[in-house]
């Protein structure tokens, strides 16, 4: 019933009960606070890294000197490497197997056990992320030992697992609202299951794989506490290093180096959503 | 030719199973357009599915052209399918929608561009084909659908009630249009619906169903004119159903009595009742209105009301046994006049149940 | 026409064989789509847990890591402290402090977002579909970026040398900083701004298909605008409400970066001293014993809400 008063102009709105009951307006009052609250400490953190001085609160002047002094740093750019070679390897991964799994529980009709598998597919989002983390290297060290293999495979591996939900979600989300329809039409016109996978249901669900891979990329971008029990000597990732520096005191290279990760969850994130709102 | 052969399809087992089609036997003959008419969940779309190959029937046969097809997956069966919501690949072309047939069947490039050229002029699309398909109006997405599904050359094509989703005017054109294409390509169509004015305007042969079985099979005046059972007489057209005494059978004629009228000739769908009484089918626009008096009267009843509606008025009369039945007349008698009514016996239809 | 009395027979052997193939494949393209996900997940999210749960029943090394012996020592160690000199127990409170302290902080950070949040959804949801998406869009984005990087932005604010001392001071409403830096009111205020979005989205989500014009319907029924609130309006969104609790609850409790940053060590919650048992503590057992017991206290806060979510259903039922 109010989705019709919606569409009115404003001046017939104005006349309306229903637009005056539902305002609450001291809530509105509170979500612009709120939403300041949200952004205020980031947008500060964002100015400063372009402040000519050390000090993060009194503004000098513009300046990219941090974000130079950042690049200059090689422990930055190491990590940063690591970053992305975690992070693109566990997204790659995960994404292919939280898609063939979603692919699963939504094609083919109902099976016995299937919301057990989603459920245990869900199991990284259940448990408190410390307790992942110290259970893993828990795990990873003996492993480590029995098998006596060490390097970065351990990280990307602990990443792939908590990796795997979050793209796992859009992936099936996207599933779900398509129709089989689809698929048996392809099926109808002589096309093979593969054939029928490959022509229609993949280019179709692309989006969701894509908004999936992103998640999953920006999930493994902000990891702090599995990383930093896991990860081994040298498989320092930046928001490690970002940690490091900032146990050590407040410098604006960190501010810089925090809003180049921003920028790009941003980014991503960004995409993702406009990507999700276009599946129309 | 599809030749059904005691096909049977459960969903589900044990105690929850649901039997969507009963022992279903059916011939459906080569280049005919062949109508499945019944209500919802009356079997006529898994029906339609167990033809295309989208679920595999319980148990029975289904046969093409004397080869065994019940077996096989959708994409080993020469049969192609129009959806209810035309089912169309969003992210193709127009054109690509239409080739996508063919693509799979890896034809050669030239073939399928020529078939595409030639699909679109078939359904009158011929500008559209760059076009992607969300772009397109409700009634050219049903042509590309038939053109996709025509492409490929299917001995049969299946269409599950692909004109529901039109509004009327269009959906009248489309009937005319789905004929012509018939007799154009010379497939055998087979066509779902609910509606039975449209299996009457365009069907060869129709098929009744209900409750997963069918209850009559024939041409659209067969089934309009001489209904074999009460569902089949409610379900097409307006009916009314009144009593009569059956009193013999004289060759395949019943003899038919109504109260203490003269005995009528009439036609029967079953030649096994027990004397006594029996169901009548007869359509309101037979009868005609007559004195109560008269011999001519083979039904006596009041008029209770009558409503006009353009081309004459409908009557509503009770019988004298309570029955209420409907007549159309071009003038209609005042309420609570008593009338006869008269009918051409020819138009009469003994009720096998 | 000689073959067509034995078709049907074949047929129907085909046809089974057909309906069993097709099962078969189904189910093997099935197992295919599923095996790694589960693969990895069943050995590398579950199996961990499992060591877990055996490495609390242990001795710890010396340099980290396990002795392979039985023991209850980590368990017993929450409550009571062993005599270094006479090995007798006596009771401490110590650890049940930082738990307490941790749930306390947990339920505090719970209330104060449902506060904040629940308006916000209200608002969200009482706005013009076209606006929402802008709304909602504004209020995940921040949850996607770091929370390290968050937290340390809140950092900048509140410590000594922060924003609001600054401004405070240049207001003269004070004349030296006032040290909010390493408190509980700054570990909750930071707790409070990271899961913020938690508590918002569940509550938007179960106000989202609300008709407002029920709310006019209640007021023609001479209801005020509080009671509308409270007849109406709460128990629509209570399935959000409760969602929104666990969904904040949890990982409150398993906090470590927020207190780390803001609590500045002093005041510790259980995710820091499980991650120091397993650092400079070196007591992996005692570590895991905790992790376990929080994994518990957090699956019960799960079922509870579930029950709650329940709950409601049978009511409207």
């Amino acid at each position: 019933m109010a989705e019709p008063l919606r569409h009115k102009p404003t001046f017939l709105r104005r006349a309306t009960g229903t637009r005056e009951l539902r305002r609450q307006p001291l809530f509105t009052g509170l979500s612009w606070v709120v939403l300041l609250l949200l952004y205020a400490p980031i947008v500060i953190l964002i100015v400063f890294s372009f402040n000519d001085n050390r000090s993060v609160v009194r503004w000098t002047e513009f300046s990219l000197r941090w974000y130079a002094a950042a690049l200059d740093n090689g422990d930055i750019r190491h990590a940063a490497v690591i970053s992305i070679q975690v992070a693109a390897t566990a997204t790659v991964i995960s994404t292919m197997i939280a898609t063939m799994a979603a692919l699963a529980t939504t094609r083919g009709g109902g099976f016995f056990g299937r919301s057990a598998a989603i459920a245990l597919i869900n199991q990284p989002l259940m448990i408190p992320e410390i307790v992942t983390a110290i259970a893993t290297l828990a795990f990873f060290s003996m492993l480590r030992q029995l098998t006596g293999l060490s390097g970065l495979g351990w990280l990307i591996l602990a990443h792939t697992v908590f990796c795997i939900p979050f793209a796992f979600m859009p992936v099936r989300a996207r599933l779900a609202d398509m129709s089989e329809t689809f698929e048996t039409a392809a099926a109808d016109l002589y096309a093979t299951p593969w054939q029928a996978f490959r022509h229609v249901t993949l280019p179709l669900l692309m989006p969701g794989i894509l908004a999936g891979a992103m998640l999953a990329f920006v999930v493994s971008l902000d990891d702090v506490i599995i990383t930093l029990l896991v990860a081994g000597p040298g498989e320092t990732t930046l928001p490690i290093y970002i940690l490091g520096q900032i146990r050590r005191g407040v410098t604006p290279e960190v501010n810089a180096v925090s809003t180049v990760l921003i920028v790009l969850t941003v980014a991503m994130v960004a995409m993702t959503f406009l990507l999700q709102r276009n599946r129309k | 030719m599809i030749d059904v052969r005691h096909v049977t399809k459960k969903f589900g087992e044990g105690a929850t199973a649901v039997m969507a089609l009963e022992d279903v036997s059916l011939i459906i003959p080569e280049g005919s357009f062949f109508t499945l008419l019944g209500p919802s969940g009356c079997g006529k779309t898994t029906l339609l599915r167990l033809i295309a190959g989208f679920e595999l029937p319980s148990e029975g046969e289904i046969r093409l052209d004397g080869d065994s097809i019940g077996h096989l997956p959708p994409h080993k069966r020469p049969v192609n399918t129009v959806f209810q919501n035309y089912a169309l690949f969003p992210h193709m072309s127009v054109a690509r929608n239409i080739g996508f047939g063919l693509e799979m069947l890896k034809r050669p490039k030239t073939e399928i561009a020529a078939t595409i050229e030639e699909m679109l002029d078939l359904v009158q699309l011929g500008a559209f084909a760059a076009r992607r398909v969300d772009q397109l109006s409700g009634g050219q997405q049903q042509r590309v659908a038939l053109a996709r599904a025509l492409a490929p050359r299917p001995k049969v094509l299946l269409l599950d009630e692909p004109l529901s989703a039109l509004d009327l005017k269009l959906r009248k054109g489309m009937q005319s249009e789905l004929k012509r294409l018939q007799a154009e390509t010379g497939i055998t169509f087979v066509f779902v619906t609910h509606d039975q004015s449209e299996a009457l305007a365009m069907s060869d042969q129709i098929a009744v169903m209900s409750a997963g079985a069918v209850q009559q099979v024939g041409t659209p005046e067969d089934i309009y004119t001489a209904p074999q059972s009460r569902f089949v007489a409610d379900f097409i057209g307006d009916t009314n159903i009144v009593t009569g005494e059956l009193l013999g059978y004289d060759g395949p004629m019943a003899q038919i009595r109504f109260g203490e009228g003269r005995s009528l000739s009439v036609k029967t769908a079953s030649a096994t009742l027990v004397p006594g009484p029996v169901h009548v089918a007869l359509r309101p626009e037979t009868i005609t209105i007559c004195d109560a008096a008269s011999d001519a009267a083979l039904l006596i009843g009041t008029v209770r009301d009558a409503t006009y509606f353009g081309a004459g008025s409908q009557m509503s009369i009770r019988l004298e046994d309570g029955t209420e039945i409907q007549a159309q007349v071009d003038r209609p008698s005042p309420a609570g006049t008593l009338v006869g009514l008269n009918c051409d016996s020819a138009m009469l239809q003994v009720l096998a149940d | 026409m000689a073959d067509i009395v034995q078709q049907p027979a074949t047929g129907s052997q085909n046809l089974q064989q057909a309906v069993q193939a097709r099962a078969k494949a189904k189910r093997r393209v099935r197992l295919f789509l599923l095996l790694p996900a589960l693969g990895i997940i069943g050995i590398f999210g579950l199996a961990p847990l499992s060591i877990a749960l055996i490495y609390s029943f242990l001795e710890p090394g010396t340099y980290g890591g396990v002795e392979w012996s039985f023991s209850t020592d980590a368990y017993v160690q929450f409550l009571f402290e062993r005599d270094i000199f006479d090995d007798t127990l006596g009771f401490n409170s110590a650890y049940l402090q930082i738990f307490g302290r941790s749930f306390g902080l947990a339920i505090l950070t719970m209330c104060g977002t449902l506060m904040l949040g629940f308006p916000v959804a209200y608002f969200i949801a009482a706005r013009p579909p076209e606006q929402r998406n802008a709304w909602l869009f504004a209020i995940t984005l921040p949850f996607w970026t770091n929370l390290l990087i968050r937290t340390y932005s809140m950092l900048l604010i509140v410590r000594d040398e922060g924003f609001i001392n600054l401004a405070l001071m240049k207001l003269g409403v004070i004349g030296a900083p006032m040290q909010m830096l390493y408190t509980d009111g700054a570990v909750l205020a930071g707790l409070v701004y990271s899961y913020l979005p938690f508590m918002i989205l569940p509550i938007y989500a179960s106000l989202e298909k609300f008709d407002f014009a029920l709310l006019e319907a209640g007021h023609d029924l001479y209801a005020s605008r509080i009671q509308v609130f409270r007849h109406i309006i709460i128990p629509i969104s209570r399935p959000g409400i409760v969602a929104g609790c666990a969904l904040v609850l949890i990982p409150a409790l398993g906090a470590y970066i927020t207190p780390e940053l803001l609590g500045g060590g002093k005041k510790l919650m259980i995710g820091n001293l499980i991650a120091m048992q397993f650092g400079s503590g070196r007591n992996w057992p005692f570590g895991s014993a905790a992790a376990l017991i929080l994994m518990a206290v957090v699956l019960i806060a799960l079922l509870l809400s579930l029950r709650a979510g329940a709950e409601k259903e049978n009511r409207h039922g």
